[in-house]
C-alpha cells in the first residue's frame, strides 16, 4: 500500500514539474491542458478509437523542441510531433497520452533556390501556405492529388504520399532534413549535417543531398516512421519550373484493362507530367465542386474510369514540345482505340477546372473525400499496373459481399515512375455519425484489407491495422524495426505503442 | 589465427568441398586491390557459396567459431582487403542469377551480375539502367550497396534512388528483407517499407563497406531505352568505336572559358529538362579515356593533345527515346541555350571522332578503368555532394594545393595539371557531385597522394567546405565529432547487428575502439 502511495506522490510531483518545465521551456500561452481544447484540436478523420495528449505544446524553434524532448526523456513521457492541422489514418493519436509537440508555430519557408531549385520548410508549412508563394517564382512541388490545405508539406513527403507527376526518373523529392532524434540529440542528414551548424555552411550549399551522412541513409529511416523516431524541425524539397504552356486531355474507357495497357504505352515513351485515374466516383465528386453541376449527373455522364493526363512545356518552345508529345498520345491511343479528349462529354468546363486546381491544395468546404458523406475511409497500397485490374476485380467482389453501394466506391490510381509502379486507392464514403455504418465499414476495411494483403498488395504506409497485419507476419524485419529505433530512441519515447 | 579443422570442415560442409580454398597461391588474388591505399593482406579462406542459405550459415559460423567474413562482389575496393588475420572471404562468382520484369521496369540481381551483363539484357528488352562510374565490370549490387555514382546520374540519379527491394544476411545471419519482398507475392518492384524505409539502415552516401552482412538480392530500376538493342560497336581493342544511330542520338562536347560557366549551362540544360547524359569533364579525362596503351598516354602528355584544347568542357548526348521531333526539339534548346552562355563547339568532323569514341561509354561506362592507366593505382581526394555550385567550389577550394604538390611530385603521381576532376549534375541538375583524384605513379606516389589527401580533408574540415570522403575508419572519427556525431549511430548500427563483429571489421568504424 505505501509504495503504491508513494508512487502516486511521485506521479503527481512529476505531473507538476512537468508542466511546470514545459511552460518555462514554450511559454504559458504555447501549452494547452484543458481536455476540451485538446479534443478541438486533434482533428483525426479516422475511425480509430481517439487517444489524446495530456498536453499540448507549441514549440517554436529547434531548442525548444530538443529541451522538450529531453525532458520527455527525464520524466519517460511519450511525444508526438505533429504538423498537420488533420490527420487521416490515426497516424497521430496518442495510444499512451503524454505530449503532443505541436509544430504549428514553425512555418517559416527557410529558403527559395530557383537556380537549385529547391525549398526549405519548416515542418509546419501547409499546402495552403505554400502553392501562391511558389508560384510568384515560377516553381511547383510534385504534390500529392488535391491535399488538405492543413496537411504539413514535409510530413506529405515523410509519409510518401503518392505524387501526380509520374515523370523525373529520380522521383523522391525530399532533401536533408534536421530533426532532433528521440534520444535528445540534435541531428541533420544527408549535405546538411555539417561540419557546423547550416549558417555556417558556404553558400552555395542549399541541403538538397538527402544521402548518409556516412553509410546509413538517415532520412530513409525517418521516412515512414510516422514520428516514431524523432521530431523533424525543417527538410529540403525539390521544386520545379512551372510549364507556360499546358494541355489536358482526358481519356476514359468502360476497360481497366485498357487504360492500363495504355498507360504504360505513354508512360514508356517518357511523355506528359501529371498522369493519373480516377473513377467516375472520385471524379464527379472533384468536378461537381467546382462545376456547381449535380454530382450524381456528372457520375452518370462519365466512363467508369478516366484517365487525366497533361502535357507541357517549359520556357522555351512550349508549343513545339506540347505539339511532338501529343503526337505520341494519338498515336498510341489509335493503337488501343482511346480517343484523347479535351472536353468529357455532357460537362462543361472539366478541362478548364481541372487545369486550375491540378496544382493546387483543395481549397473547398468540406474536403472533397467528405463530401458525399462526411468521413471516407482509404484503402490504399502498392502494386504494378498489371496487376490493377485483378485486385480492382476482387476488391469489389468482397465490397459486394459487404452490399457497400458500387456507387459509392471511389478509386483513384496514381502511376509512378514512368509506370513502373502504381498507387491505387480505394475511398469508401460512410457516414461516422451512424454507428452500424461505422461498425459496417470497420469490418469491410479489414477483410478488404486481407484480400489485398493476400493478393500481393504492399502497404508501405503501415497505419491502422495494416500495422498489425504485416508486422506479425514479418518477424526479422519488425524485429529489426524495433532494434534500429531504440538506436535513436532508447526509451521508447518518440509515439510509443503505435509500430511498437 | 588460423582456421582450425573443425571451423575448415564446417565451412566446406556449408558450401561444399569444391567451393572452399585455402591454398596460398589462390588467396594470393584476395591479398591486395588497387585503389586508395596501398594495403595488403591475406585471407584465411575463400567461399563460393550457391545460395542465400548457404550465406546465412557462413555468418553463423563466423557468430560460433569467431572468424571474420567479407563479402566481396568483384574485389574492386580496398575494403574487400583483410585488415587482420582470421578473415574469411565470400566470393560470389556462383550467385550470379539476374531476372527482368520487363513490364514493369527492373531487374533482380544476385552478386555477381555486372552492370555489362545487365544493360545487355535490360537493352534487348528496350531498357537501361543505371550503371556506375566505376565501370560495367563491377558487381551491379556491390556498387548499390557500396556506392553508386555514376555518368548517367543527370537523368537517373544516385544508384540510392534505383534501388529497389533487397534480401540482406544479417551479421548474425537472419534473413532481412526490405521493401516489397515483405509480402511473398508482391515481388521485388518497391523498395521502401513497410513503415520507415530500411534500405536507410544498411546503406547510406557508401555502405558499410561489409560491415553490416551480405546482400544477396537486390531489384533496381530500369528506365525505358530506344536505341539499338545492341550497341554497334566496331574495331578491336582497345579502339572501339561506336556509331550510334544520329536520328536518335546526339553527342556534344562543347568548350567554355571557365569552369564555371560549364555550370551555369548544365544549371539551364537541367531547367529545360533535355538531354540524355549531361557531365563536365577536365582534361585529364580525355588523356586517360583516350589513350590506347600507356606509351601514348604519355605520349599525348608531351605533345599536349587534349591538355590545352579540352580544359573545361561539357559532355552532352541528347537521346530520343520519345521520337525525332523530340530529338529535333532538343537539339534547338541545346543549341541555343549553348549561344546563349557562350559555348563553343567542336569542329563537326573533330566532335565526330570523339563521338565515335566516347558517345557510348557515356552509356556502358566502359573505359573507366583506363583512369588507372598510368600505374594501375588510383586515389580519390575529395567529394563534395550537393549543389552544381558547391561541386566546384569543393574542387576548387584545395585546387592550388594540390596542383602544386603534385606538380613537385610529378615523378610519383601523374601531373595532371589540375585537371583530374569530374563535376557530375543529377536529377536534371537539381544535384551536383565533384571528384577530384590522382593517378599514383607506384607506391610511394600512392602514400604521398594519401599525405595531400588528409592535408585537403583537414583544410576543408577546418573550413567547413562540406566535402566528404571521411566516413570510413579511420577518418570518420576526425569527421563525426564535427558532424552531429553521426559516427555515434554508426557505431550503434554496427553495434546493435554486428554484436560479435565478424562481419569485415574495422569497417565502417571499428568496434574495438568505443566512441
Ligand atoms: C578507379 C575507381 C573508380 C571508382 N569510381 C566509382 C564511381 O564512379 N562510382 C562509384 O559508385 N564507385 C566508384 N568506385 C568505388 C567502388 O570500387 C565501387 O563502388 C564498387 O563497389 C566496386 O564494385 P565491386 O563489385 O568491385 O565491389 P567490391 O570492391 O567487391 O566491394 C566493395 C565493398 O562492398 C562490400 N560488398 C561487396 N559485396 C557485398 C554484398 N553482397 N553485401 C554487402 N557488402 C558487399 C565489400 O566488402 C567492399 O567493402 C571506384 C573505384 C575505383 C577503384
Amino acid at each position: 500500500m505505501k509504495n503504491i502511495k508513494n508512487e502516486f506522490e511521485k506521479n503527481d510531483i512529476i505531473e507538476k514539474n512537468l508542466k511546470q518545465k514545459l511552460q518555462k521551456i514554450v511559454g504559458n500561452e504555447n501549452i494547452i491542458d484543458d481536455p476540451n481544447k485538446i479534443e478541438e484540436i486533434l482533428v483525426d478523420y479516422s475511425f480509430f478509437p481517439k487517444r489524446y495528449p495530456q498536453y499540448i505544446v507549441f514549440p517554436q524553434n529547434l531548442h525548444e523542441i530538443q529541451k522538450i524532448i529531453q525532458l520527455a526523456n527525464k520524466y519517460n513521457i511519450p511525444i508526438i510531433p505533429r504538423s498537420s492541422e488533420i490527420s487521416f489514418y490515426g497516424e497521430s493519436l496518442h495510444r499512451q497520452g503524454g505530449i503532443m509537440l505541436n509544430l504549428k508555430r514553425m512555418n517559416k519557408i527557410l529558403d527559395i533556390n530557383e537556380r537549385n531549385r529547391s525549398i526549405r520548410i519548416q515542418a509546419g508549412v501547409n499546402w495552403g501556405m505554400i502553392i501562391d508563394i511558389l508560384k510568384e517564382h515560377g516553381l511547383r512541388l510534385n504534390m500529392p492529388l488535391f491535399p488538405h490545405p492543413k496537411k504539413s508539406v514535409l510530413t506529405s513527403y515523410l509519409e510518401r504520399y503518392p505524387l501526380v507527376i509520374a515523370t523525373y526518373e529520380y522521383s523522391e523529392p525530399l532533401g536533408a532534413l534536421e530533426v532532433v532524434m528521440g534520444n535528445g540529440a540534435i541531428f541533420r542528414t544527408g549535405s546538411a549535417v555539417g561540419p557546423g551548424e547550416p549558417d555556417e555552411a558556404p553558400e552555395t550549399v542549399a541541403f538538397v543531398d538527402p544521402t548518409g551522412p556516412g553509410s546509413s541513409d538517415f532520412y530513409r529511416i525517418i521516412q515512414g516512421a510516422q514520428g516514431t523516431i524523432c521530431a523533424v524541425t525543417w527538410g529540403t524539397i525539390k521544386v520545379e519550373a512551372i510549364p507556360s504552356l499546358q494541355s489536358l486531355y482526358f481519356i476514359s474507357s468502360e476497360s481497366l484493362e485498357i487504360l492500363v495497357d495504355f498507360i504504360y504505352k505513354i508512360q514508356r515513351r517518357m511523355i506528359g507530367y501529371e498522369c493519373f485515374v480516377l473513377n467516375n466516383i472520385d471524379l464527379a465528386i472533384i468536378l461537381s465542386q467546382h462545376l456547381s453541376q449535380e454530382f450524381k449527373k456528372i457520375m452518370r455522364e462519365l466512363a467508369p474510369w478516366n484517365l487525366i493526363f497533361v502535357i507541357g512545356g517549359l520556357k522555351r518552345y512550349p508549343e513545339e514540345k506540347i505539339a511532338y508529345e501529343e503526337e505520341i498520345l494519338f498515336e498510341l491511343a489509335k493503337q488501343v482505340k482511346l480517343s484523347p479528349q479535351k472536353e468529357l462529354p455532357g460537362i462543361i468546363n472539366a478541362n478548364q477546372e481541372i487545369l486550375k486546381i491540378i496544382g493546387e491544395a483543395w481549397k473547398k468546404e468540406p474536403y472533397w473525400k467528405f463530401f458525399l458523406k462526411g468521413a471516407c475511409c482509404d484503402i490504399f497500397f502498392l502494386t504494378t499496373m498489371n496487376k490493377v485490374p485483378e485486385f480492382d476485380r476482387e476488391v469489389r467482389k468482397k465490397t459486394q459481399q459487404f452490399n457497400y453501394p458500387d456507387d459509392l466506391l471511389g478509386s483513384y490510381m496514381q502511376p509512378i515512375e514512368y509506370g513502373r509502379a502504381c498507387h491505387l486507392e480505394y475511398n469508401f464514403f460512410y457516414d461516422s455519425k451512424n454507428n452500424q455504418e461505422l461498425q459496417h465499414i470497420q469490418s469491410l476495411y479489414r477483410e478488404v484489407s486481407e484480400v489485398i494483403y493476400d493478393l500481393g498488395g504492399f502497404f508501405s504506409r503501415p497505419y491502422g491495422l495494416w500495422k498489425e497485419m504485416i508486422f506479425s507476419r514479418h518477424k526479422i524485419y519488425a524485429d529489426t524495426l524495433k532494434k534500429t529505433k531504440l538506436i535513436f530512441d532508447p526509451q521508447n519515447i518518440m509515439h510509443p505503442g503505435h509500430f511498437f | 589465427m588460423v582456421l582450425s579443422n573443425i571451423v575448415i570442415a564446417a565451412l566446406k560442409n556449408v558450401v561444399g568441398e569444391k567451393w572452399f580454398s585455402n591454398d596460398p597461391v589462390i588467396l594470393q588474388a584476395y591479398s591486395r586491390t588497387r585503389t586508395g591505399l596501398p594495403i595488403e593482406g591475406f585471407p584465411e579462406a575463400v567461399l563460393l557459396p550457391k545460395s542465400t542459405e548457404e550465406v546465412q550459415d557462413i555468418f553463423r559460423l563466423a557468430n560460433r567459431y569467431s572468424f571474420r567474413v567479407i563479402p566481396v562482389g568483384s574485389f574492386y575496393f580496398m575494403t574487400c582487403v583483410p585488415m587482420k588475420p582470421d578473415y574469411v572471404l565470400i566470393d560470389p562468382k556462383r550467385m550470379d542469377k539476374l531476372w527482368i520484369d520487363e513490364k514493369n521496369m527492373y531487374a533482380v540481381v544476385e552478386p555477381y551480375v555486372t552492370f555489362a551483363q545487365l544493360q545487355t539484357e535490360a537493352m534487348k528488352r528496350g531498357l537501361s539502367c543505371y550503371i556506375s562510374g566505376a565501370g560495367s565490370q563491377i558487381s551491379v549490387l556491390a556498387n548499390m550497396v557500396f556506392q553508386g555514382a555514376g555518368l548517367h546520374g543527370y537523368r537517373y540519379g544516385l544508384a540510392n534512388r534505383c534501388m529497389l527491394a533487397l534480401e540482406w544476411v544479417l551479421p548474425t545471419g537472419e534473413l532481412l528483407q526490405i521493401g516489397s519482398i515483405t509480402n511473398p507475392k508482391a515481388g521485388y518492384f518497391w523498395g521502401e517499407g513497410p513503415g520507415p524505409d530500411l534500405r536507410g539502415l544498411v546503406k547510406g552516401i557508401w555502405g558499410y563497406a561489409g560491415g553490416l552482412g551480405m546482400c544477396t538480392k537486390v531489384a533496381l530500376k530500369l528506365f525505358p531505352w530506344a536505341g539499338p538493342k545492341t550497341l554497334p560497336i566496331t574495331g578491336i581493342s582497345p579502339e572501339k568505336l561506336c556509331k550510334l544511330p544520329s536520328e536518335q542520338f546526339k553527342f556534344y562536347i562543347v568548350k567554355f572559358p571557365t569552369l564555371q560557366k560549364v555550370i551555369d549551362v548544365i544549371y539551364e540544360l537541367g531547367h529545360a529538362e533535355i538531354g540524355g547524359k549531361c557531365t563536365c569533364w577536365a582534361s585529364a579525362w580525355y588523356v586517360f579515356l583516350l589513350s590506347l596503351s600507356k606509351e601514348q598516354l604519355f605520349d599525348f602528355d608531351e605533345q599536349r593533345i587534349f591538355k590545352d584544347s579540352l580544359k573545361r568542357t561539357l559532355v552532352f548526348m541528347i537521346e530520343g527515346h520519345k521520337s525525332k521531333k523530340q530529338v529535333a526539339y532538343e537539339e534547338k534548346v541545346f543549341k541555343e541555350i549553348i549561344e546563349e552562355y557562350g559555348g563553343v563547339f567542336l569542329p563537326e568532323e573533330i566532335n565526330k571522332w570523339f563521338a565515335e569514341r566516347l558517345s557510348a561509354e557515356l552509356i556502358r561506362s566502359n573505359l573507366i578503368t583506363r583512369l588507372w592507366r598510368v600505374s594501375g593505382m588510383f586515389h580519390p581526394l575529395k567529394l563534395g555532394m550537393d549543389t552544381l555550385d558547391h561541386a566546384v567550389e569543393i574542387h576548387q577550394s584545395t585546387l592550388k594545393m594540390v596542383t602544386k604538390y603534385v606538380a613537385k611530385h610529378s615523378k610519383s603521381i601523374y601531373n595532371d595539371e589540375g585537371e583530374g576532376m569530374w563535376v557530375n549534375p543529377y536529377d536534371l541538375a537539381h544535384e551536383g557531385h565533384a571528384e577530384s583524384a590522382l593517378a599514383p605513379a607506384d607506391v610511394k606516389g600512392q602514400q604521398r597522394a594519401q599525405t595531400i589527401g588528409l592535408q585537403i580533408f583537414m583544410d576543408d574540415l577546418q573550413n567547413k567546405r562540406r566535402s566528404i570522403l571521411g566516413i570510413l575508419e579511420p577518418v570518420i572519427r576526425i569527421f563525426g565529432p564535427t558532424a552531429c556525431n553521426f559516427h555515434k549511430y554508426i557505431y550503434a548500427i554496427k553495434k546493435t547487428f554486428d554484436p560479435n563483429n565478424i562481419s569485415n571489421p574495422p569497417y565502417p568504424i571499428d568496434l574495438e575502439n568505443e566512441v
